[in-house]
């Protein structure tokens, strides 16, 4: 993009043996040397956006479920842009009263121009770049799915989808008709992934329930308030699977892939190899009803496996109303742990898996339902705050029902964010207090997009609000210092960027091992899926605490090729690029 | 000297917010009547006004915290129990403080409480579990298991069994857990959490045929849950006169079976709130299956003047009108549920049994695929449209459509299982149907569908 953005991305020669290009980011303290961990800066970054949940008075479903973010360079200028999701009345009104910033119509996309001051400055480019669609707009997933290098958009809706193809030059394309990936019932998340390992990204998209404006039922509370029905008022609608063909055509492949088989009314999606057999497969957050879990069987079918792997249900064997997903390696054994979000009075759910597939509800021991009873969980995830080298875990929230506690207000469903700390042992403690005054603000908090949009090497958050402002929470828990010249000797870290020269140019899914010297290596995963309605940064951050150095960087490509990269400087962002590192076998290959 | 007295003011002052605090800890919280549901305002405000009239009187205050709990203002009615607490060491308000913390998740604070409360009332049942539960919830799993031993005896041992299972298995010993969560489901075969929880057992066992079985039992249970005599529970529930409680226990009595039980409660929710659409909805099912056709009725035209009738409604009325063979007029009722709900598969799939009696087979087949559309996730409607198909001669379209359904979790996998046989053996493919005919007959009588194992013998003994 700007000549400002690429100046400093200086490549470092002496770097060139597997990196094509790294960068050095700003020095920084441990958190705790004074003033909050996060700064709410959307104002002051000009990420200027309030979301019009459209909502008219007749409680219709999907005025309080949108709506979502995705964070991803779009220019490839090597900044995180942000994408906002808009919504509007489900049908015509006239103009509606409303209080503070007046939302804009159509989806926003804001540019980032750089850093000023230590703060990402954003410009709203929507109208030049034609991705400011006026739909009752929900969700986004972000992939290149024609494999040109330019990431491009999913944004789901209630009502049609559409899939924008970013043309790289600035600007993008409506493509959705001629790529065959439109789904007119009421979708909600949607994650791109190679499941077949053909080199290119496939789709897969939630539904929720087959609500319609003229069946609107009228649904109360308790004590017989009118309120926003519960999903379980209306059927659930089976989530679709489209399988990439190349030259942007895609084929439903949703029956034959067994996907249509079972089913609840879906609001998360996360993709991963949650068996350890080297295949992705896809993990559904449903609302009251039973979660699923697809196991990829080698490309062709997925069977659930919800049930016998104990994600569908909590450990009483109830279905809970499940949200938004956290997909990561939450106690460091090298798979991944599945946090689900629920509604309020049901708590939060972590499931810890045993590299088989097989999880074990650990919430309570965790730290986790206690703090998370009173919150309706929306967009979450894993991310290393603090550069520990171990997973923490951000969550927003906003009721869908009347809370107790503001029966009478005009919006009775603000709830604040919460942050947790991972102690290594097993244990998350709320830090919520410590973190900063963003965490005592309420909103009704749906999707969370996370990335490094500041590029200084920790992990930033965008946060929506239903019918609210988002919010822009940069990470300051490693705080530049003046006249340092060296990253804290406890707090060192590093971004991977993947690429590959063709197809998934940007290495969705694949696994990324960071092997350390007497350590056990620390395993994550590309991707731009999880959360609720979101679209992540798909580059991989590391935190490596004290760590001086790695001894190399492990590379399991989607398409199950392995690969290993030497010579990898900490505390910068470093571009892998697939061919340039050494062939490494996959474990237990 | 100047340091040492900075310390001793700032102790201090720590000693002043701790006294504080504990003050602040004794006082009822604000308590705007008006914020409440409109509903629950009279008796809110009627407890609270006595309340008013003597302010320290433990049970007045105590009673307002039991209003404010039955009609689910937990926050307010913890802070509220606090206060009587504070000056009454009375069970009730040990123990109900506690239930509502367990509401709150506050698994620690209401094990605090709890064990108060055990202390206070050591033979009670409730309680005990109630703190067993507790602990289990706040991580302290040793204290959980030592509370679910002493239980296993008396009137909650179905669920200290399963609670004590659950400890086991979260220590590590599996095998002594699911010994324990087996005499659970002995002692209470209807109780889907221990079906899951012996589910959840066996996987880690790697027992995972076995592991299904038992997730099929909870899938097929639900919620049912071994009642405990609650006398302090009761207390607060009756101070609730509402129509929610009624049809809350209506909906737990039905899942149970408990007909006669349930037809009471929606009822009594009636006599409260006549308009009632819900409660309306479940009698015409509940009155169906006691065969009494009129009350049926009456529920079903007294949902006409509420303005919109349910598409459920319609649908339960059309299964009595079918069960009375009433095929026509049910037939028109089924299609109101369609106009209500184009995608109501129980409509979809009766018009298609209406049709199918009435030798109908291309009309059955084609509600019947309508039906698995709108529900493809139910194993029964799919196995419809697979009969229809062998009804056709269209074996090798049965086959692939029955295929799927023979690693079904569903209680009906046997017949479903038959169904795959037949089809094989009807497309000729005689060892494989009567592979599938023999795992169909062996599922049958290991689930004690003897009648079904009977005739899928007589069927074999035919290919013999």
């Amino acid at each position: 993009m700007s000549a400002r953005g690429a100046a400093p991305w200086a490549v470092a020669a002496a770097l060139a043996l597997a990196v094509v290009s790294s960068r050095p980011m700003a020095t920084s303290v441990p958190a705790g040397s004074g003033g909050p961990w996060f700064d709410e800066v959307a104002g002051q970054a000009g990420l200027r956006f309030v979301h019009d949940n459209g909502a008219t008075g007749q409680y219709y479903m999907p005025e309080m479920m949108g709506s979502g973010v995705a964070v991803f360079d779009y220019d490839n200028d090597g900044d995180l842009d942000v994408f906002l999701v808009q919504s509007r009345p489900l049908e015509p009104v006239g103009d509606r009263p409303r209080a503070g910033d007046r939302p804009r119509r159509g989806h926003r996309l804001f540019r980032n121009d750089g850093v000023v001051g230590g703060i990402p400055r954003f410009t709203d480019v929507t109208d030049r770049v034609g991705v400011g669609g006026e739909t009752v707009g929900m969700g986004v997933a972000v992939g290149d799915v024609d494999g040109d290098g330019w990431l491009d958009l999913y944004v789901t809706a209630f009502g049609s989808n559409v899939l924008y193809r970013n043309r790289g030059d600035g600007t993008f394309a409506d493509v959705t008709r001629e790529a065959g990936v439109d789904d007119p019932r009421w979708s909600t998340s949607a994650a791109f992934l190679d499941y077949d390992r053909d080199g290119d990204l496939d789709l897969f998209v939630v539904n929720y329930v087959a609500f319609t404006a003229a069946g609107n039922k009228q649904c109360t509370d308790n004590s017989g308030a009118r309120d926003y029905c519960p999903p379980r008022s209306y059927a659930p609608v089976p989530a679709r699977l489209f399988r990439n063909e190349g030259g942007l055509r895609f084929t439903d492949v949703t029956t034959v892939s067994g996907v249509a088989s079972a089913y609840g009314a879906g609001l998360g999606v996360a993709v991963g190899d949650l068996d350890g057999d080297g295949w992705l497969d896809v993990y559904v957050a449903n609302d009251a009803m039973p979660n699923q879990l697809w196991i990829n069987r080698h490309g062709v079918t997925f069977e659930n496996r919800g049930l016998l792997s104990g994600t569908a249900l909590n450990a009483t064997g109830r279905p809970e109303g499940s949200m938004g997903i956290a997909l990561g390696d939450a106690d460091d054994d090298g798979d991944e742990d599945l946090f689900v979000t629920n509604i309020v009075g049901e708590t939060h759910a972590l499931y810890l898996n045993d590299g088989r597939g097989n999880f074990d509800d650990a919430r309570g021991r965790a730290g986790l339902a206690g703090p998370t009873a009173g919150m309706t969980g929306f967009g979450t995830n894993w991310f290393d705050y603090d550069h520990d080298g171990r997973l923490d875990l951000f969550l927003t929230s906003g009721a869908v029902n009347i809370l107790e506690s503001q029966r009478g207000q005009p919006m009775p469903y603000y709830q604040r964010s919460q942050l947790f700390h991972n102690d290594g042992r097993g244990t998350f403690h709320e830090v919520s207090a410590e973190a900063g005054p963003v965490f005592e603000r309420l909103g009704i908090g749906r999707g969370a997009a996370f990335g490094d949009l500041d590029n200084d090497g920790d992990i930033d958050i965008v946060v929506t609000n239903n019918g609210g402002p988002a919010w822009l929470l940069l990470n300051q828990a490693i705080r530049p210092s003046a006249g340092a010249t060296t990253t804290p000797p406890d707090r060192h870290w590093i971004e991977l960027a993947l690429r590959a020269p063709s197809g998934n140019r940007f290495g969705i899914g694949a696994r990324v091992g960071v092997e350390r010297d007497g350590q056990p290596t620390i395993w994550r995963r590309a991707r731009t899926d999880g959360s609720y309605l979101t679209a992540n940064d798909a580059r991989v951050h590391v935190g490596l605490g004290a760590q001086p150095s790695i001894s190399r960087v492990v590379v399991e490509w989607p398409d199950g090729q392995a690969e290993s990269f030497t010579g990898v400087t900490l505390d910068r962002l470093i571009t892998l690029t697939r061919g340039t590192g050494v062939a490494a076998p996959r474990p237990g290959a | 000297m100047r340091s040492s007295w900075a310390i001793v003011a700032r102790l201090a002052v720590g000693f002043a917010l701790i006294a504080c605090a504990g003050l602040q800890a004794q006082q009822l919280p604000p308590i705007a009547v008006d914020s409440y549901p409109a509903v629950s305002r009279q008796p809110i405000a009627q407890a609270l006004a006595h309340v008013r009239a003597q302010p320290d009187d433990a049970a007045r205050i105590g009673h307002l915290a039991m209003v404010l709990h039955a009609w689910e203002q937990y926050e307010t009615a913890a802070g509220v129990y606090a206060r009587a607490r504070a000056l009454e060491r009375r069970y009730d308000w040990f123990y109900l403080g506690g239930l509502v913390q367990t509401r709150l998740a506050h698994h620690a604070a209401a094990a605090r409480l709890l064990a108060v409360a055990v202390r206070l009332a050591p033979g009670s049942a409730p309680a005990r579990l109630a703190l067993a539960d507790a602990l289990f919830e706040s991580g302290d799993v040793a204290a959980a298991a030592r509370e679910y031993s002493s239980l296993t005896t008396g009137p909650g041992a179905p669920h200290a069994h399963y609670g004590l299972g659950r400890s086991l298995a979260a220590q590590g010993e599996k095998e002594a857990a699911l010994r324990e969560i087996e005499a659970a489901v002995r002692l209470f075969p209807e109780f889907g959490a221990a079906w899951y929880a012996e589910g959840m057992v066996l996987r880690g066992l790697g027992r995972s045929n076995e592991a299904r079985k038992a997730l099929e039992h909870a899938q097929q249970f639900g919620a049912a849950w071994p009642s405990v005599e609650d006398p302090a529970v009761a207390r607060v529930r009756a101070l609730r006169d509402d129509a929610g409680p009624h049809v809350k226990r209506g909906l737990t009595l039905q899942k149970q079976g408990d007909v006669a039980g349930a037809i009471a409660e929606y009822e009594a929710a009636l006599a409260v709130d006549p308009q009632l659409a819900s409660a309306h909805v479940n009698l015409i099912a509940l009155y169906g299956r006691q065969q009494g056709w009129e009350k049926a009725e009456s529920h079903y035209r007294a949902l006409e003047p509420l303005g919109s009738v349910p598409a459920e409604a319609h649908y339960n009325f059309g299964i009595c009108l079918a069960a009375q063979r009433k095929s026509t007029e049910a037939a028109d009722v089924f299609r109101k549920a369609l106009a209500v709900n184009p995608e109501h598969a129980g409509a979809l799939s009766s018009l298609g049994q209406l049709a199918e009696l009435e030798g109908r087979v291309d009309q059955a087949e084609a509600s019947y695929r309508s039906a698995a559309a709108a529900a493809p996730n139910d194993p029964q409607i799919r196995f419809n449209v697979g009969r229809m198909l062998i009804a056709r001669g269209q074996f090798t379209e049965a086959i692939a459509e029955l295929d799927p359904l023979k690693s079904s979790e569903h209680p009906d996998r046997a017949r479903f299982l038959f169904g795959l046989a037949t089809a094989h053996v009807l497309a000729g493919h005689r060892d494989e149907g009567q592979r599938y005919a023999i795992q169909a007959r062996d599922l049958a009588r290991e689930r004690g569908q003897g009648e079904l194992a009977d005739s899928i013998e007589r069927e074999l003994a035919t290919l013999k």
